[in-house]
């Protein structure tokens, strides 16, 4: 489980495009290329912009249709994975 | 004036031939099966002889690539050339710069396998080394627009192309695709005049042309030498690409789709021609390059079953599909 009270950010040698709502980024150590759909931009997006992973919630909490947990859950997984392939990186 | 290690300038003396390919200008010590073009003072490009103390010479402190998926290695030397080697076939380096192109063929290399190779996978490094994105796509011509299908090894590229060559379109360039802006539109331009085919395949789509040379000892495919009428000359604006997809539903339909901006994009990274060369600054490039094709080119799914019988269909539906797209155009 992701610390909702982390900060996150997109790390320097990720290239991050959006295309139509949904986006590409690309880690240039790794050399591998990621897509993510309009979903999972808006949440990666958000959270890369927000304060606190709880503060990120907050905000699309207004944008989402869905149970509260629900959510929670899903950002707790996208995060995870975008962390594990080194597409977002924590804030110190 | 290049020089190497021994000190001996390979190229001095010796007749070199001028030809133009995938937009580039090469001058080549090697006779290429096709008509030569009036020679100029400078190319892209050059291609020459090397003998093999020159490659052992050249080659005696490099660094293997650890990526053993293709049935050819490479290794990077140490100025920035790279070294690529099919054994018992032939030997390559291309230049730091890709400027020049180092030539050896072994034993059991035949011309045509020897060309085919030197340039396709060999030309495509110096292309990119050079600072350009080729696809790994074959492109056809329909009404003075290219279109193009891309997909990885075995997915049919070329076998399609036939049924369209079949009907009378014209090949602008098989398995290596280039990609260009020109005064705001983007262009792709003409590869060596030949398709690379399976004999059923060639017999079925072009009887009058279906005797090749096998393409390499590993496989059955043949280089057919297409003949000028069915060649674009010329650079032709790029009006659509197809992804070609293999997983059909099992009734025989023929799907068209659209795909997303960033599906788009995906499927543009995924069919560059060369994914050995990387590095941050290629990657980046590479990036950005995907980006503003995917922006400016329409891409679609084409989802089909593999069946040569049906290939008449697939055609008929892409024409269908552009024609719809015309009529839609402002």
């Amino acid at each position: 489980m992701i610390a909702f009270t982390s900060r996150f950010r997109f790390p320097s040698d990720v290239l991050v495009s959006e295309m139509d709502g949904g986006c590409v980024l690309l880690n240039l150590k790794t050399e591998k290329y990621f897509g993510l759909d309009e979903v999972g931009f808006r949440i990666c997006e958000t959270v890369a912009n927000a304060d606190s992973l709880e503060s990120a919630y907050d905000s699309l909490r207004e944008v989402f249709d869905i149970e509260p947990e629900v959510l929670r859950r899903d950002i707790d997984e996208i995060v995870g994975d975008l962390v594990e392939h080194g597409l977002l990186e924590t804030v110190p | 004036m290049m020089t190497h290690r021994t000190g001996c300038q390979p190229w001095v003396d010796q007749e070199f031939h001028q030809y133009h390919l995938y937009g580039f200008s090469i001058r080549s010590q090697i006779r290429l099966t096709f008509p030569p073009r009036t020679a100029t003072s400078s190319a892209d490009v050059t291609f020459f002889f090397a003998s093999r103390e020159w490659f052992d010479d050249i080659t005696a402190d490099i660094a293997w690539d650890a990526d053993g998926n293709d049935w050819y290695s490479r290794a990077r030397c140490p100025d920035g050339s790279d070294y690529l080697r099919w054994p018992d076939l032939f030997q390559f380096v291309v230049a730091p710069d890709g400027r020049w192109v180092a030539c050896g063929r072994l034993e059991h290399a035949s011309s045509a396998s020897f060309e085919t190779y030197l340039l396709g996978i060999v030309l495509g490094y110096a292309i990119v080394k050079q600072g350009h994105e080729p696809l790994h796509a074959t492109s056809i011509v329909l009404d003075g627009k290219a279109i193009a299908f891309m997909g990885a090894s075995g997915m049919g590229k070329s076998t399609l192309a036939a049924a369209f060559l079949a009907a009378g379109h014209q090949l602008l360039t098989d398995d290596l695709l280039v990609v260009r802006e020109i005064n705001n539109a983007w262009c792709a331009f003409p590869g060596p005049p030949r398709v690379k085919l399976f004999a059923d395949v060639a017999c079925r789509f072009l009887p009058e042309q279906a005797g090749g040379m096998p393409a390499n000892p590993e496989t059955d495919k043949l280089v057919i030498p297409m003949p000028t009428r069915q060649l674009h000359h010329g650079p032709a604006p790029i009006h659509r690409l197809y992804v070609l997809d293999n997983s059909d539903e099992g009734d025989g339909r023929v799907r068209v789709c659209a795909l997303s901006g960033h599906e788009r994009f995906l499927a543009l990274t995924r069919g560059t021609f060369n994914r050995r060369l990387t590095g941050q600054k290629r990657m980046r490039r590479h990036f950005m390059a995907a980006r503003e094709l995917s922006r400016r080119i329409p891409v679609r799914r084409l989802t089909y079953a593999r069946d040569l019988g049906a290939l008449d269909r697939v055609r008929a539906t892409v024409i269908d599909d552009l024609h719809l797209d015309l009529e839609a155009a402002p």
